[in-house]
């Protein structure tokens, strides 16, 4: 009896090792080491669905591979082909280039905004009258987008043109005059650090607006922009592998789902414009997404 | 707190914390973005400028059709246009003096072209081309807080292209009516990190016709200029260079004893620096420097009683003499701006101007004068509240020989809401005398006499005019009531102003030798309402009208008959394609001139673009069609036929 009541002492000891459910390892590869990406890699760990390993630029060895690859940026997009991995995350990726190549079990979670967002934008901004909306791009598939969505946006009549080479900011230049709002597509090649000052200052010497791509081109000068704050991309990281881990299916790649809207309210005003609040706009825009 | 003011306060604080720490949304950027649109960049809403203001794009200036300069302010509200000689365009906000632009400071790309040697805007000596031109914007009302003397009753802004903004290559080519042609090619491109534009040009018409009594009038003009403009970033520095000459010749109608032809050659030249600096996001600083020079040779040989010079015993009944108008005018502009953005409801401009003026001419000053003036300009605008704004401005001005003066304005904005506000302004300003009104010491020296029976080959002329050292500043008080109402997401623009002038010790008689009599001896009341109305419904339409009325009055004919009672201008154009377009413009003004002429024209404008790989050629007609019998300003400015035709066809690459 006394060795009976010991056996079940330990059993009740060691059940609760027994019943734990190991949580899935993810391996999250990091571009560069900084202050703001350790910053984002303590917010993806901080989840009760999986654990994270946290590597930078390479994979790690074999032994210590976890189940689910995460890699942050486009420039990690090499370590996706032919990944050993059951399921494969790409966190921060422009959706043009993660789409020039085909991955398998991979998934994405783009660092663009849909162009449909941003004409939504554009919509609520000017209350839906007619508008020419330019767009320089250089990657041809915004042909293919642009198309597509002139069928949801029938006020709109686009002006369009591949900028490349010496004279695309010549070509940027020939779109800002010939448009009353100019859609600056999330090509860095184009729009850079570089380029955006001509850019702005352009746009402002015709009173053309811009909408921007992101956040800093509205800091910079741009009228407004769809914007996906860093705690907003890591939500909807941690719920698309957690989907994944409940589902054991890839999610499909998407834009980002949780956006607000950034306004530039100093260059409104000098130009004459009054907009709405950045939570009237988002309204709206939410709206026109459900018609 | 209120939205509104919420809304002005936020982007300081955002653009102040970004200053700080550059950090975007953008979580993975190594490629920060500057803050290139800072608040000390942007430019004063129109909401809230303290004066009326009106602009003339590029598409305006497209759709018009318009080959002069100056005929673009016929759609501009209240604004005289008039042609003295068929090169010698006349332009005045109110009309008044029709003898010579003198009330108006006219600005290309912040440098003044007023000519202070002979009192006047030269339209003709101006070395750009309207292809030049990107937009105009048009002060209506008294400025001198803000540009200065001459900025009487209006300033003209005119904005050249940047050379960022036009095509690696483009050339013209137009002939017409009046045996015009006009011939042009432009060039751009990037060095050194910047932008250039360069523009050659040559233009030719015949001008008027016929005089009243049916004689052909001489006033054609043959220009050649060339001009270029350089345009720079270096981070948070801006720097433009700008470079011009124009070489010209116009005719004149010989007067009863002219010999030879009173022909003028007249050779412009300019140089302009400008420098911007923004010392933070709420700081700039502006420095410009203008150098602009002018030489007229006017030569020609007279006939004349030996008694009208001191050659009386000349026993000839008539002698031929060589009589010269020369005259070589050198104008430096030191300018100096700073802006500042105190807190999120004031905002301070403020800066000195230096100006020095240099005349030489033997006939209307007997060799070389010059001028210095001096100047301090501020404006304070204060946002009360949502609802009401503030600004006070002026300008505090020092000319040798003419004394100190100060020109005060103050604005007072009531915004109804962002689309609709109201305006009421009080201004001051005042036109220094010139150097030919204050200076002039004014006679002929003739040369060559012939035949000399054995005297003096040289002779002077005893009819002389002297200029008026005690001659005060010409003032304007003026007072407005005005609205603007923009409703961008109608594309609609929409402007209204009453108005109330009174004019003082106006200097209006003639410049002439035999009626030089400068004295502030005239006063003019003026009192009008006046509206603009722009409207782009779409990418296709353009419309644009203008209507003012004017009641004056004075006690010399001579400030009235340059201001109009009625005048209107309306600009309508479609664009059928997008390489289609069709423009029909209508402009009136009556009464006009020295006859109380009626003034009434139509305009069309057609173009066909063919594009073709990165080319494009445009061919265009333009015509205009006089639906009135007067003549245009003066008696003897006629043209024969009622339609003047222009065809042109232009090449972009």
């Amino acid at each position: 009896m006394r060795n009976y009541l010991y056996g079940l002492f330990l059993l009740i000891l060691c059940a609760p090792a027994f019943c734990q459910i190991k949580k899935p390892v993810i391996d999250l590869i990091l571009p560069e080491q900084n202050s703001k990406l350790e910053l984002l890699s303590k917010k993806i760990a901080d989840n009760q669905y999986f654990t994270v390993n946290t590597y930078i630029k390479n994979l790690p060895q074999t032994k210590d591979r976890g189940e689910i690859l995460l890699t942050v940026s486009e420039k990690l997009l090499p370590l996706l082909k032919n990944s050993p991995y059951k399921a494969n995350f790409a966190l921060y990726v422009n959706s043009i280039v993660y789409q020039s190549e085909n991955y398998k079990n991979t998934t994405a979670l783009y660092s663009d905004q849909s162009m449909h967002k941003q004409l939504a934008l554009i919509s609520a901004i000017y209350s839906f009258t007619p508008l020419r909306v330019g767009i320089a791009y250089q990657d041809p598939h915004y042909i293919y987008e642009i198309e597509k969505e002139s069928k949801n946006f029938p006020l709109m009549n686009f002006v369009i043109e591949q900028a490349t080479g010496k004279t695309k900011l010549r070509t940027i230049n020939r779109i800002i005059q010939s448009s009353d709002i100019v859609l600056a597509t999330p090509e860095s090649s184009l729009y850079n650090s570089q380029t955006i000052r001509s850019i702005l200052l352009s746009s402002y010497r015709h009173q053309t607006m811009i909408i921007g791509p992101n956040e800093g081109f509205v800091n910079a000068g741009a009228l407004a922009s769809i914007t996906t704050s860093p705690e907003q991309y890591t939500d909807e990281i941690i719920a698309m592998i957690n989907s994944y881990i409940e589902s054991n299916t890839i999610p499909k790649p998407r834009h980002p789902s949780h956006y607000s809207v950034k306004l530039n309210y100093s260059v409104a005003e000098s130009l004459g414009i009054d907009l709405q609040s950045e939570a009237e706009l988002l309204q709206e825009i939410a709206g026109y997404e459900l018609q | 707190m209120s939205r509104a003011k919420n809304k002005h306060i936020i982007p300081l604080a955002i653009i102040g914390f970004s200053v700080a720490t550059p950090l975007q949304a953008n979580f993975l950027s190594n490629d920060d973005l500057p803050i290139v649109l800072t608040p000390a960049r942007l430019k004063q809403s129109r909401s809230e400028v303290p004066a009326s203001v009106s602009v003339i794009d590029r598409e305006m200036i497209k759709a018009s059709g318009l080959l002069e300069i100056p005929e673009l302010f016929r759609l501009i509200p209240g604004t005289s246009v008039g042609a003295r000689d068929g090169w010698n365009y006349v332009v005045s906000y109110h009309g008044s003096n029709y003898r010579d632009s003198r009330r108006m400071q006219v600005l290309i790309d912040g440098r003044s072209v007023y000519q202070a040697g002979l009192a006047t805007v030269d339209w003709n000596d101006i070395p750009i081309t309207i292809e030049d031109i990107e937009r105009i914007e048009v002060v209506r009302g008294p400025s001198t807080a803000s540009y200065g003397a001459n900025a009487f009753l209006g300033v003209i802004n005119i904005i050249t292209r940047h050379p960022a903004d036009i095509p690696y290559l483009e050339g013209s080519a137009q002939r017409g009516s009046e045996h015009a042609e006009n011939y042009r090619i432009s060039h751009a491109d990037e060095y050194l990190g910047g932008h250039y534009r360069i523009t050659i040009a040559s233009r030719h018409d015949d001008g008027f016709d016929i005089k009243k009594n049916g004689q052909e009038r001489l006033d054609s003009k043959t220009v050649q200029l060339f001009n270029t403009r350089y345009e720079r970033q270096f981070n948070n520095i801006s720097l433009s260079l700008n470079l011009g000459y124009k070489e010209g010749r116009v005719t004149d109608d010989y007067s009863d004893i002219d010999v030879t032809s009173p022909d003028t050659n007249v050779d412009d030249y300019y140089f302009s620096s400008k420098i911007e600096k923004e010392l933070s996001v709420f700081h700039s600083v502006k420095f410009q420097y203008d150098f602009s020079g002018q030489q007229q040779i006017h030569r020609w040989t007279a006939q004349i009683p030996p008694f009208y010079t001191d050659l009386a015993n000349n026993p000839a009944p008539l002698i031929l003499v060589d009589a010269n108008e020369d005259q070589q005018v050198n104008r430096h502009d030191i300018d100096f701006q700073d802006t500042y953005i105190w807190n999120e409801s004031v905002t301070s401009v403020a800066g000195v101007h230096l100006k020095q003026s240099r005349v030489s001419s033997e006939t209307y000053y007997g060799g070389t004068i010059k001028s210095n003036n001096y100047q301090f300009f501020y404006n304070i605008e204060k946002k009360l509240s949502d609802k009401f704004t503030v600004n006070s401005g002026g300008s505090y001005e020092y000319e040798e020989d003419i004394g100190k003066n100060f020109s005060p304005r103050l604005a007072f904005h009531y915004h109804v809401n962002k689309n609709n506000n109201f305006r009421f302004i009080y201004s001051e300003a005042i036109r220094t005398p010139d150097l030919l009104e204050t200076s002039a010491n004014w006679t002929y020296t003739g040369r060559n006499i012939r035949p000399a029976n054995g005297g003096p080959t040289t002779a002077v002329l005893l009819q002389t005019a002297k200029g008026n050292p005690n001659l005060k500043p010409e003032l304007i008080q003026s007072r407005e009531i005005g609205y603007y109402g923009n409703f961008y997401n109608l594309h609609l623009q929409w402007d209204v102003k009453i108005f109330s002038d009174h004019l003082e010790q106006l200097m209006s008689n003639s410049i002439s030798l035999d009626r030089f009599d400068p004295v502030n001896d005239s006063y003019l009341k003026q009192q009008g309402i006046e509206t603009e109305i722009d409207y782009r419904p779409s990418h296709q339409w353009l419309l644009h009208g203008s209507y003012a009325y004017i009641k004056d009055e004075s006690n010399t004919n001579t400030e009235t008959t340059f201001t109009p009672r009625n005048s209107a201008s309306v600009l309508v154009s479609y664009k059928y394609t997008p390489s289609i377009q069709i423009s029909l413009s209508k402009y009136y003004a009556r009464a006009i001139g020295t006859s109380e002429n009626k003034f009434s024209r139509t305009d069309i404008r057609l173009s066909k673009t063919i594009s073709f790989n990165k080319s494009e050629l445009e061919l265009s007609y333009s015509g205009q069609y006089r639906n009135d019998d007067d003549s245009e300003l003066l008696r003897d400015n006629i043209y024969t036929n009622k339609l003047r035709q222009l065809l042109g066809v232009t090449l972009r690459y």
